[in-house]
């Protein structure tokens, strides 16, 4: 790994071990393209099963259709570092109402300037990392789209490229389900007649 | 057709989502590296400019034929 530049933290106390470490298809595609940060990953995520969820896995093979390329995609994918939840269909209706709850929560926790618009994919691999929050952290080059009034960042993961040293920075995050009730508590209070 | 509740409650599960994880060697994981390689040969090939991976200078259907 020589000339490569990695520099990870994390919250003290944290382990990674025995983890369901969801990846974003951002973090994903990053590995797809340099082979000595899919090697440090593995390494950092050591112990921990790392998963792309179906719609993760649908994000990372849209749009290709040179079939060489589509090849080997699915050939990552499915390959022996990734994992795909087995509980698929158990959990879809649990997964529909947690993305429908969350997008109602990331909306009214908005503050001017915050973002308005998070795309299914995002909302689904939330409702995911709400669904198994006692274990399940996420890993995304896009942090805004797990957004702090609900997620917490406890690790980060950044990587210095080595042609033009572009840092690429990846933020560990964690579902944290007090902020979760705070929010829907005060959700809850939309449209109720105000306590004098 | 389901039909999606206007009030959903919240769902949070103890079971893990993956029964029997994956594990892997220092062999497989070179063989991934393989798999990146080519993917990147791949691109070289196909790929013009622009972002390298969606941009595809063959197999397009010409509108004009």
């Amino acid at each position: 790994m020589a000339g490569m530049e990695l520099l990870t933290t994390k919250l003290k106390g944290l382990t990674l071990r025995n983890r369901e470490v969801y990846l974003d298809n951002d973090f994903l595609s990053f590995l797809f393209n340099d082979e000595d940060a899919l090697a440090a990953a593995l390494s950092f995520f050591a112990g921990s099963t790392l998963i792309v969820d179906r719609i993760t896995a649908f994000e990372f093979l849209r749009d290709m259709y040179v079939p060489e390329e589509m090849n080997s995609r699915q050939q990552f994918l499915t390959g022996p570092a990734f994992n795909t939840p087995t509980d698929s269909s158990l959990h879809d209706s649990a997964l529909h109402d947690n993305a429908l709850l969350l997008s109602r929560i990331y909306a009214h926790s908005r503050t001017g300037g915050g973002k308005s618009n998070y795309s299914m994919a995002d909302l689904f691999l939330a409702a995911r990392a709400m669904l198994h929050a006692g274990s399940a952290l996420t890993v995304t080059g896009n942090t805004k789209d797990f957004p702090p009034c609900i997620f917490d960042l406890v690790a980060a993961f950044n990587w210095r490229q080595k042609g033009d040293g572009t840092v690429c920075v990846f933020s560990v995050l964690r579902f944290n389900r007090e902020k979760f009730e705070t929010r829907q508590n005060l959700l809850d209070q939309v449209g109720q007649p105000t306590k004098d | 057709m389901a039909i999606i509740p206007i009030n959903p409650k919240p769902h949070f599960s103890k079971k893990p989502a993956v029964r029997n994880p994956k594990s892997f060697t220092k062999r497989d994981v070179e063989a991934l590296s393989a798999v990146i390689r080519e993917a990147k040969e791949i691109r070289n090939r196909y790929a013009h400019g622009g972002d390298g991976i969606t941009d595809y200078k063959t197999e397009r259907p010409n509108p004009t034929e």
